[in-house]
C-alpha cells in the first residue's frame, strides 16, 4: 500500500504539487441495539478508502475516493491538484507546512481481550448481563435499551516527505438505559462505559456489566421522586464526565488553531493571559494510560504523520496552549501536537482534540466536595448540551441533586446549566483529585460537518460558584 | 453530459445481481439500497480555504432469514463490496433473534415526484464554489470592521439512490442540492456575537447578498442589554427559531415507533385537540424546491404529503413500512437514511418537510401584537438537549430583541427559554404570514405565551 500511495504522491509532484499527504483509512464498526429484549440493530459497516491532501502554491485541496482501483485513484489526486492550483490565486490565508524528517513507525495494540479478536457470542454476553441486572434493580420499567459500540480498523499515513505510519485505532463500549414510568411521568436512568479498552476492563468493580445494568435502573427508579429543579444561580458541584463535556465542548474547541488563526475563537489574543482561577488546568493527550477510571481513547499519530503531544491548554489558571495542524502550526507558531484530524477517509483533517480533561485539585472525596459546595446543586452525567464560538454554552445533566449542609438532600429532574466558559473557568473554586475520562463510542465530536470523531473527555468533580440553572417550566 | 436515466439503470442492474446473489447464499428476502453521492464541498474560515471533492458510495443491505433480519454496509460498489454487505448481512441474522413483528419489506410500487432536478450544478466547478464562498467573505468583512470571523460552508451535490428488494421493487431517484451556510462573529470591546444565514435549494445556490444579511444582524446585536427578567412574557419566534422548536416537538411525538412502543406524548392523541385550532401542519416529502425530497422514501415507498394536525386536532403519525405494518396503519413514507455515509444507516423513520400553513399576520402585526416581549431569531442552543419524552426544554437564544409597546427596541443579551414542546401547540398567539423554506421545512414566524424566560 506504502509503494502504491508513494508512486501517486510522486505523479502528483511531477505535475507541480509542493507537499501530498496520502492517507488509507479502514474501519469496521459494529453497533449492537437490544430494546425490550429483541436486538433491534445488529449492524456491521466498513468504511475504506483513500484520501489526498495536495498543497500548492499556499493552497491545499483534498480529494478521496473508495474505489482503489489505480487509474481512479490516480485520476482522484490529480482532481485535488486541479482545484489546489485553481484556487491558488485566491488564498488569503496560505497553508503551507514545514519540511521535517521522515519517520517510519508500525505500532500494535497492548490489549489483554481485544475486542475485534472475541467472538460475537461472548460480547453479546455482556448485554445480556446489563439487561438482567437492569431488570432485577428497576421499577415500573416502560423500556430498556442496551448498546454495544466497536469500531478497529488500520490507518496507512505516507506523505511526500516519505514518513510512513501504520496503526490500529479501536474502541469498544456498552451502555444502559431504563426508562420507567412513575405517576405518569417517563423518566430515564443510563451508565456504561467506553474507550480504546480490552473486555479486561469489564471484569472490574464497578465496570462490570451487572454494574451498569444495576446503576441506570436505580437511577430511573430515583428519578421517579425528583423534584423539579430551580431556576437561577446556585453553587455546584460538577461531576467528572460532564466536567469532561466542558472542557471538551466549551474551552477545548476555541483553542482548535484555525479558529485562531481565522480570529473565529474568543482565545485569539489571549496567549498566556490568566483566564481562569488558579486550581484550573485542562489538558489534551493522545495517549493515557489505562485504569478503572480512565478509558482513554488510543490515539498516538493524527492524520499528518504527527505523534501525539500532551498539550497543556491551561495550567494555573492561565492559557497556555491551542491544538495545531502542520499548516497552522507554520502559520501561527507553537509545537506540532498532533490534533489534525478527519472523520474518515472521505475528510480532509482539522484541528480536533485528542482527550481532553480538566486537571485535578486537592479534595479528597466526592464527601470533602460536598462539604465545600455546603448548599447547591450536585450536576452529573451530560445528557447533552452545546456551545457557541463565543464561549457561550448549554448542558444538561442527566442527574442531579439539591444539596444543602454539605449532603444530598433530594433528586432534581433533568437540569441545565448555561454561561459562558471564559467566566465559568474563573469561578472554579477547587476540584477534586481523582479523573475520569471516557471515550464513547455512541455520541462524539462534530465540527465542520465531520461528525462523529471519537474523543475522549473528563477530568475530576469541580466545585464552582454561581452557575445559571435553567430549571423548568411550570 | 451525466445522464441520470443511464445512472439510474446502471446501479439498478448492480442492486439485481446482488439480490440474486443474496438468495442463493440463503436470505429469504433481501433489500439492497445503492448511494452515489458526488459532491463538491468549500469551506471558508476567515481567510482558511478547503475545498475537496469525492463521491459518498456505497451499499447497504438489509436481510431476512425466518423471521431475523440484519443489515451491513460497505464503502465502495464494486462487486467484492456488494457482496461483503450482503454476506455480512446474512451473518447477523445468525446472531438477532426472531422479530416476531417483521413482515415484509416494501412491496408497493407507486412513485412520488423526486423534486426539480437541476443539471447546472454537475457542470458548476470548485473554483466557481470558491469566487462564490469569496464573494461572500468580501461582503461581510466590507459590512463592518467589527466584523471578526466568517465561516462559510458552500456544498453542492448530485447523485443518484436506487432501491431493489427481492419483492420485486427497483425504483431509484436523483438528487442535485445546492446549500450555503455562512456564520459570523463581530467583536466590540470585550463583547462577541454570533448569527447565521444559509440559502438551500436544488439549484445552484445564490452566493450573493448572503454575506451583508449575516453581517448586518451579527453588528446588530453587539448594542445587546441584559434583559433582567425571570418570568414569562409572550416571545415572537422567527421562521427558523419556530422550525426549530416544532421540530422539536414533532420529531418523537409522531413518530410512529415512539408511538408503538409507547413513548410518544401523543400516543393516545389521535383525532384530538391538541392545539390551537388556526394549527395546521403537514408533513411534506414533495416540496419541490426542497433538497431534502425524493421520488421514494429510502426503503422505496413513495414519498408523499401527510396532514399532521389539522385545525389544532392531531390527524396522523408519521410511519415507515415496518411500523406501520405493527401499528396497522398506512405507511407515510417517511423512511430516511441518515448518516455521515448515508448507505451506512438503516431506515429509520424521520420527518420529511415540516409545513406549517400560514396565518393571516405579517411580521409588523405580529410584533404589535406581542406588545410587550422578545422576539428570537435564528438558533437555538440546545433545542436537541430537549427530554423528548416528558417534553420538557431549555435553550438558549443569542439573537433576541426586546419588543416594547408593539415595538422592537433594543437587542438583548443571551435569554434561556424554558417550557414544555407538548404543550406548547396551545401556547400559540398567532401564526405570521411570512412562510419561508427553511431547513426543516415551509415556516412562518409564531408567536408563543407562557414559557419561562431568564435573562
Amino acid at each position: 500500500m506504502f509503494d502504491k500511495m508513494q508512486t501517486l504522491i510522486q505523479k502528483a509532484e511531477s505535475l507541480g504539487a509542493d507537499f501530498v499527504d496520502a492517507r488509507y483509512d479502514s474501519t469496521t464498526l459494529k453497533t449492537v441495539i437490544k430494546e425490550n429484549g429483541i436486538i433491534t440493530q445488529f449492524k456491521t459497516s466498513k468504511r475504506s478508502g483513500i484520501g489526498f491532501n495536495v498543497y500548492y502554491q499556499g493552497a491545499t485541496a483534498y480529494s478521496f475516493s473508495a474505489d482503489l482501483n489505480s487509474d481512479v485513484l490516480e485520476s482522484t489526486i490529480l482532481k485535488a491538484l486541479k482545484i489546489a492550483k485553481a484556487i491558488a490565486p485566491s488564498v488569503l490565508i496560505r497553508s503551507e507546512i514545514d519540511r521535517k524528517d521522515p519517520i517510519e513507525v508500525q505500532l500494535s495494540h497492548d490489549l489483554k481481550e481485544p475486542p475485534w479478536l472475541i467472538d460475537i457470542e461472548s460480547k453479546l454476553e455482556l448485554i445480556d448481563r446489563m439487561e438482567s441486572s437492569a431488570k432485577e434493580y428497576g421499577e415500573n420499567i416502560n423500556s430498556l435499551n442496551l448498546l454495544l459500540g466497536e469500531m478497529y480498523g488500520e490507518k496507512i499515513f505516507t506523505n511526500s516527505e516519505g514518513t510512513k505510519i501504520n496503526w490500529k485505532p479501536n474502541l469498544f463500549d456498552i451502555r444502559c438505559r431504563v426508562v420507567s414510568k412513575f405517576n405518569g411521568n417517563l423518566v430515564t436512568g443510563f451508565d456504561g462505559r467506553g474507550g480504546s479498552v480490552g473486555l479486561e476492563a469489564f471484569k472490574n468493580d464497578g465496570l462490570t456489566p451487572e454494574d451498569f445494568g444495576k446503576n441506570a435502573a436505580l437511577r430511573a427508579k430515583e428519578k421517579g421522586k425528583a423534584k423539579r429543579a430551580p431556576a437561577g444561580e446556585f453553587r455546584a458541584l460538577i461531576e467528572n464526565l460532564l466536567g469532561g463535556v466542558l472542557a471538551h465542548e466549551s474551552f477545548g474547541h476555541l483553542t482548535e488553531a484555525d479558529l485562531l488563526l481565522s480570529k473565529g475563537s474568543p482565545l485569539h489574543d489571549k496567549l498566556n493571559q490568566k483566564l481562569g482561577s488558579d486550581v484550573v488546568s485542562i489538558i489534551d493527550e493522545g495517549v493515557l494510560n489505562r485504569s478503572n477510571l480512565v478509558f482513554p481513547y488510543f490515539l498516538p499519530y493524527d492524520d499528518q504523520g504527527i505523534k501525539t503531544l500532551k498539550t497543556i491548554l491551561i495550567e494555573d489558571g492561565i492559557y497556555k496552549g491551542f491544538l495545531n495542524s502542520r499548516t497552522t502550526a507554520k502559520a501561527l507558531g507553537g509545537e506540532l501536537t498532533g490534533n489534525s484530524r478527519a472523520v474518515d477517509f472521505t475528510f480532509a483533517p482539522i484541528p480536533r482534540m485528542k482527550n481532553t480533561y480538566f486537571g485535578p485539585g486537592d479534595l479528597n472525596s466526592e464527601e470533602e466536595a460536598l462539604e465545600v459546595l455546603h448548599k447547591g446543586i450536585y450536576a452529573i452525567q451530560s445528557a447533552g448540551g452545546q456551545v457557541e464560538g463565543s464561549g457561550d454554552f448549554l448542558f444538561n445533566a442527566n442527574r442531579a441533586y439539591w444539596i444543602e449542609n454539605g449532603e444530598i438532600q433530594y433528586p432534581l429532574r433533568d437540569v441545565s446549566l448555561t454561561g459562558n466558559i471564559l467566566d465559568f473557568i474563573t469561578r472554579i473554586e477547587n476540584a477534586t483529585k481523582e479523573i475520569k475520562i471516557v471515550a464513547p463510542f455512541f455520541g462524539g465530536c462534530g465540527k465542520s460537518g465531520q461528525s462523529p470523531l471519537t474523543v475522549g473527555l473528563g477530568g475530576p468533580k469541580l466545585v464552582v460558584n454561581n452557575v445559571r440553572f435553567g430549571g423548568e417550566s411550570n | 453530459m451525466i445522464d441520470f436515466d443511464d445512472w439510474k439503470s446502471n446501479l439498478l442492474a448492480k442492486i439485481d445481481s446482488g439480490l440474486k446473489e443474496g438468495k442463493n447464499l440463503g436470505a429469504d428476502a433481501l433489500e439492497l439500497y445503492i448511494g452515489n453521492i458526488q459532491n463538491i464541498t468549500v469551506q471558508m474560515n476567515t481567510g482558511l480555504i478547503d475545498a475537496k471533492q469525492g463521491g459518498i458510495i456505497g451499499v447497504g443491505c438489509r436481510c431476512q432469514v425466518g423471521q431475523k433480519i440484519g443489515f451491513a454496509s460497505a464503502s465502495g460498489i464494486e462487486d467484492s463490496e456488494i457482496s461483503f454487505a450482503i454476506k455480512s448481512a446474512l451473518e447477523a441474522t445468525k446472531n438477532t433473534q426472531d422479530d416476531d413483528h417483521w413482515k415484509t419489506f416494501v412491496q408497493d410500487t407507486k412513485i412520488g415526484n423526486e423534486g426539480r432536478i437541476d443539471t447546472d450544478i454537475i457542470n458548476f466547478s470548485p473554483e466557481d464554489v470558491v469566487k462564490g464562498t469569496l464573494k461572500i467573505y468580501d461582503e461581510a468583512k466590507n459590512y463592518d470592521a467589527r466584523i471578526k470571523s466568517v465561516e462559510i460552508n458552500a456544498s453542492l451535490s448530485y447523485g443518484v439512490i436506487a432501491i431493489g428488494n427481492t419483492l420485486g421493487i427497483s425504483k431509484s431517484s436523483a438528487i442535485t442540492n445546492g446549500q450555503i451556510y455562512a456564520e459570523i462573529t463581530a467583536t466590540q470591546n470585550s463583547k462577541t456575537k454570533a448569527s447565521y444565514g444559509y440559502v438551500l435549494g436544488r439549484g445552484i445556490p445564490k452566493f450573493e447578498g448572503l454575506g451583508n444579511q449575516v453581517a448586518e444582524k451579527t453588528v446588530k446585536m453587539l448594542k445587546s442589554k441584559p434583559l433582567d427578567y425571570t418570568g414569562q412574557m409572550r416571545i415572537l419566534f422567527d421562521n427558523d427559531t419556530t422550525g426549530q422548536l416544532l421540530q422539536a416537538a414533532l420529531y418523537n411525538s409522531i413518530n410512529g415507533k415512539s408511538v408503538v412502543e409507547g413513548r410518544s406524548a401523543f400516543e393516545d392523541k389521535i383525532n384530538s385537540q391538541i392545539g390551537v385550532p388556526f394549527l395546521n401542519i403537514i408533513d411534506n416529502g414533495q416540496l419541490p424546491e426542497d433538497p431534502k425530497t425524493q421520488a421514494i422514501d429510502d426503503e422505496g415507498f413513495a414519498r408523499q404529503r401527510t396532514p399532521i394536525i389539522e385545525k389544532g386536532i392531531l390527524k396522523n403519525f408519521i410511519f415507515d413500512n415496518y411500523y406501520s405494518q405493527i401499528h396497522g396503519s398506512v405507511n407515510t413514507g417517511n423512511a430516511k437514511r441518515d448518516a455521515l455515509q448515508i448507505y451506512e444507516s438503516i431506515p429509520m423513520i424521520t420527518p420529511n418537510s415540516i409545513c406549517v400553513s400560514p396565518g393571516s399576520k405579517d411580521y409588523e402585526s405580529l410584533i404589535t401584537e406581542v406588545e410587550n416581549g422578545i422576539l428570537i431569531m435564528d438558533y437555538l442552543l440546545g433545542m436537541h438537549t430537549a427530554n423528548l419524552i416528558s417534553g420538557d426544554f431549555s435553550v438558549v437564544s443569542s439573537q433576541g430583541y426586546k419588543i416594547e409597546n408593539g415595538e422592537i427596541t433594543n437587542p438583548i443579551d443571551s435569554v434561556s427559554i424554558a417550557g414544555n414542546l407538548y404543550k406548547s401547540f396551545n401556547q400559540i398567539i398567532a401564526i405570521g404570514n411570512d412562510s419561508k423554506l427553511t431547513d426543516i421545512g415551509e415556516i412562518p414566524s409564531i408567536i408563543f405565551d407562557g414559557f419561562t424566560i431568564s435573562g
